[in-house]
């Protein structure tokens, strides 16, 4: 009844100016409680409107509690420790903009920190913080439509957190380098998380998983961080139709199994070592019908064993596919691979563990010659990719400029019709023709017809 | 420079001379079956470009490989066909009061006055597509600039040669050198553990190539190669942040070089 009535006072006082501690004007209600206050007076699934204005963290939810900001409400940290905490179950963050939290890295600081379960944050708006949301040790939370901006710049005048760590070399640079920046979403040992429709920008790592499994992550736009996805030891997790653009490397998926990455797109992440999407030690996961497209280097494969790459495309990136050491049992059927500077890496790798047609379908390789005598839209002849540089990209880099170059097509175009000894290739059986597709539909137009 | 080529410039700065000489291979190229075809085939090119292009980087891209394969191609024949074209003629054009190095400049710069119309007729459609203006116009430029090299090659080659077969074997066989020969050497010398040694040595091969000059700076224009991958030493660096600047002037010395060659042979042919 007390917390009915608190709640009650607050909403019918009007909004004053007043000082905030770091002498920014804040707007909140007149002779009513601080935030903090209301929260701790709310009841068990109350819900609390927070009026437009600034409210000061940090706050410390403890309860299952409705947060629900009207426009223009922010609730911004003291720039110590995490701006909001929370520590119970059930907890919803909604229409809010919040900042300031600490920049420790070493404390996990975060503008929104969740230790409990089944956490709704959405339609947010995090700003000025290390960390944007981190997940620890919980599960069922929903991140949903949030868009979260990395902190780029120290005030001149702050003292910085971790003195010549996180700023730039020049005394006077107030720039924040990527690595000692905070993730979009931090998740460490979380599960069933579901994070949909989220924008991340200027973030070290877009999102992060480290041993967190049975996740959807869905509809998600991630640019101009380090990487978009930061991914380990982690497994049973969906990904779908989202989009990793202008990041250092789009995604990078280590040491996990059994993950589903569907319809993402991984589009220009430019700059040496930049890559659309790593793939190191992580086995039975599917990829499927993926844009990977204009990166340094399309796809990698390191130490990976019986994944199925189907339906993907993988077009005019420098490098399309890199193919480490270690890798066997991947089944590639139907993938794209057109305007690749050098479609395929190999090195010294041997890459014939790996099936490059299932069931008879095999991929579809540039400026493949077609024949096609059955019209089943599957080349009659197999396809060599060559690995032209092979081990020399390492020994000697000079080598990429020759990139591009008419003898490389030249060689390219001999090993189609006779293997060229000493150099690095992989073997397509039934590579697919331009009109695969089209045949497929038509077959699959008829079969309906027929039903 | 010799004398005589600087007085032959000095008369193309003649109005009268110019009008003559530029009339002269504009009304022959009208008649030139070789610019027939290349125009048909430019135009073509460019209207494909413009249709089945996916974005502006695949245009780009599609321009690079015809000016690698194409444009030198039919610049060369070009040159050739136009400085054997005449050869019954010459007793009679050298009987005219001008030095002969300025038939062998006038010709150059008509002819390079005509491909840079034609060339029009390979640029210009995927424009009204939505092409990139700056990446197609500095495309265009660097095309043109290798035509130029060609055409120079080209005529060098026509001027040496004694028939009109000599002449293409010895032109074709320059440019199957430039376009695969000196990669496929590169290629196979970079496994050597010596040549590793020597970065910069390599590298140096590559940069006197024109073709390789012009890929390397439409690759890298065209954001194909990421710039690290390749600039490992301090010669690879300066090449990469400077390819655009590189390949005008290798095209302008192999221009002015092969000019030179095919004046002084045309001067010793009046001997």
């Amino acid at each position: 009844m007390a917390a009915v009535l608190l709640w009650v006072v607050a909403f019918s006082c009007r909004a004053s100016v007043s000082d905030a501690p770091d002498g920014v004007s804040q707007k909140r209600p007149t002779n009513a409680a601080t935030l903090q206050e209301r929260i701790d007076a709310a009841a068990p699934n109350d819900t609390i409107r927070v009026e437009p204005g600034v409210h000061a963290g940090a706050l410390l939810i403890t309860k299952p509690v409705n947060l629900i900001g009207e426009k223009g409400a922010e609730i911004r940290g003291n720039g110590s420790g995490n701006a909001i905490t929370i520590s119970a179950d059930n907890v919803t963050l909604t229409g809010l903009r919040i900042t300031g939290s600490g920049l420790r890295l070493s404390d996990d600081d975060a503008a929104v920190f969740i230790t409990a379960n089944r956490a709704r944050i959405e339609n947010n708006v995090i700003a000025d913080s290390l960390h944007g949301i981190y997940l620890k040790k919980v599960s069922g939370t929903q991140i949903l439509n949030n868009r979260i901006e990395g902190k780029t710049t120290l005030s001149p005048s702050a003292e910085p957190v971790e003195k010549g760590i996180g700023q730039g070399s020049e005394n006077c640079d107030t720039t924040l380098v990527s690595n000692r920046r905070g993730n979009g979403i931090h998740q460490w040992n979380s599960e069933r998380t579901t994070i949909r429709g989220n924008e991340i920008s200027e973030t070290r790592d877009g999102i992060y998983f480290s041993f967190t499994n049975n996740c959807l992550v869905e509809d998600n736009l991630i640019h101009h961080v380090r990487y978009g996805l930061h991914y380990m030891y982690s497994d049973n997790n969906v990904f779908l139709n989202n989009t990793f653009t202008e990041n250092a490397a789009g995604a990078a998926i280590m040491f996990s199994k059994e993950l589903l990455v569907r319809g993402n797109r991984f589009i220009n992440n430019r700059g040496h070592r930049a890559y659309g999407l790593i793939f190191q030690s992580s086995d039975r996961s599917k990829l499927e019908q993926n844009e990977i497209t204009s990166n340094a280097v399309g796809l990698s494969f390191n130490q990976c064993n019986d994944n199925e790459i189907t339906g993907n495309r993988v077009t005019q990136n420098y490098i399309g596919l890199r193919f480490g050491s270690n890798s066997g049992g991947n089944r590639f059927t139907q993938n794209v691979f057109t305007r690749n500077l050098h479609p395929i890496e190999t090195g010294s790798s041997d890459v014939s563990g790996n099936q490059w047609a299932v069931n008879g379908v095999g991929n579809f390789w540039e400026n493949d010659l077609e024949v096609d005598l059955d019209h089943d839209g599957i080349n009659d002849l197999p396809h060599r990719e060559l690995d032209s540089f092979g081990i020399l990209r390492r020994d000697f880099p000079a080598v990429a400029f020759l990139s591009g170059s008419p003898a490389l097509k030249l060689l390219r175009f001999a090993n189609e019709r006779a293997v060229i000894p000493g150099m690095s290739a992989i073997e397509d059986p039934s590579p697919l023709t331009s009109r695969f597709w089209k045949i497929q539909a038509q077959r699959s137009h008829a079969l309906l017809r027929e039903k | 420079m010799t004398t005589k080529m600087k007085r032959a410039l000095s008369l193309l700065f003649d109005r009268n001379t110019a009008r003559a000489l530029f009339t002269r291979e504009f009304r022959l190229a009208l008649i030139n079956r070789y610019f027939h075809v290349f125009s048909a085939l430019a135009l073509i090119g460019g209207i494909a470009a413009a249709l089945f292009s996916e974005d502006a980087n695949a245009t780009g891209f599609f321009h690079l490989q015809v000016a690698l394969y194409f444009v030198s191609l039919f610049a060369l024949l070009a040159g050739v066909g136009s400085a054997q074209a005449e050869r019954e003629e010459w007793q009679l054009l050298f009987t005219q009061p001008l030095p002969r190095p300025s038939y062998v400049i006038g010709k150059f710069l008509a002819l390079a006055l005509i491909f840079a119309g034609v060339l029009l007729l390979l640029f210009l459609p995927p424009l009204f597509a939505g092409a990139d203006l700056s990446m197609m116009g500095l495309l265009y430029l660097q095309t043109l600039l290798l035509a130029a090299t060609f055409l120079a090659c080209g005529l060098a080659a026509g001027y040496f040669a004694h028939d009109r077969a000599q002449a293409l074997i010895v032109g074709v066989s320059a440019w199957l050198l430039l376009l695969f020969g000196v990669d496929l050497v590169a290629l196979f010398a970079a496994r050597w553990s010596g040549i590793q040694k020597f970065p910069d040595l390599w590298v140096t091969l590559l940069m006197l190539n024109p073709l390789d000059s012009f890929r390397i700076e439409a690759l890298f224009a065209l954001q194909q190669i990421p710039a690290e991958a390749a600039n490992k030493t301090p010669l690879a660096g300066w090449w990469t942040a400077h390819a655009g600047a590189w390949f005008a002037g290798i095209a302008v010395v192999w221009s002015a070089a092969m000019m030179t060659l095919a004046s002084l042979r045309m001067n010793r042919w009046e001997e």
